[in-house]
């Protein structure tokens, strides 16, 4: 885990970045994409923390945790299930731990193709088993200093 | 025996991470049960448990030094 906004770039990456993931952050992992010429279409999922409410109090931010062990195992497994079914030039998977405020991202998906429909497919797919099968837990803090531990539905 | 319990989600709003001194041949089914007597919450909760970080869903035997991982529904993304 670093607590640096870029992770170290290696061909396998760790998933998880301490706090939010920043307009910047996502910016640059677009940018770095401009020399991979055959890629054609890029889709992006971003999950950005919702005020939502709870007995009239409202979310404030989300504390993340995980078990980080099998959590980067779960990412690797989704990361070659993914690779076996789609045609992707690449991939990048990025989760927070830690703090996430109302209105911040704490979850980008990065699916580049040579064209866009398996980009939006594969792009589901993905986002569909982080949420089922990566072990992860969000602790939902409220205004009145109150907490719940949401279940993903 | 020494092992290791770790607990995530709600379950750690009531049960800290510790190492935990269990009989020899113990299986999972004593541990949650000693547990669940000093913690009776365990039994309302919804929760996997995963062994040296494999999902288990089998009554199976523990050893020394074992992780035991005790999972809620997962909420990621």
């Amino acid at each position: 885990m670093t607590t640096k906004e870029e992770p170290i770039k290696k061909k396998k990456h760790s998933v998880f970045v301490q706090g939010p993931i920043t307009p910047e952050f996502i910016a640059n992992s677009i940018g770095k994409h401009s020399s991979k010429t055959n890629i054609g279409a890029h889709a992006i999922f971003l999950g950005q923390i919702r005020a939502d409410e709870n007995e009239g109090s409202t979310v404030e931010s989300i504390e993340y945790t995980a078990h980080n062990e099998m959590a980067e195992n779960a990412f690797s497994e989704i990361r070659e299930a993914a690779f076996d079914k789609y045609p992707m030039v690449c991939m990048h998977i990025y989760h927070s731990l830690g703090e996430v405020k109302v209105g911040e991202v704490s979850l980008f998906v990065f699916v580049s193709c040579e064209h866009r429909k398996k980009s939006f497919e594969a792009l589901e797919n993905i986002v569909e088993e982080i949420k089922l099968k990566v072990p992860i837990w969000k602790k939902e803090k409220y205004s009145d200093n109150s907490h719940a531990w949401p279940e993903n539905k | 025996m020494k092992i290791t319990l770790l607990f995530f989600g709600s379950l750690s709003d009531i049960l800290e991470n510790q190492d935990f001194e269990l009989e020899e041949n113990s299986t999972l089914a004593t541990l949650i049960d000693k547990l669940s007597i000093n913690q009776p919450l365990l039994n309302g909760y919804k929760y996997k448990v995963a062994i040296n970080q494999k999902m288990i869903e089998d009554e199976v035997e523990l050893r020394e030094g074992d992780e035991i991982a005790f999972l809620p529904p997962f909420a990621g993304g």
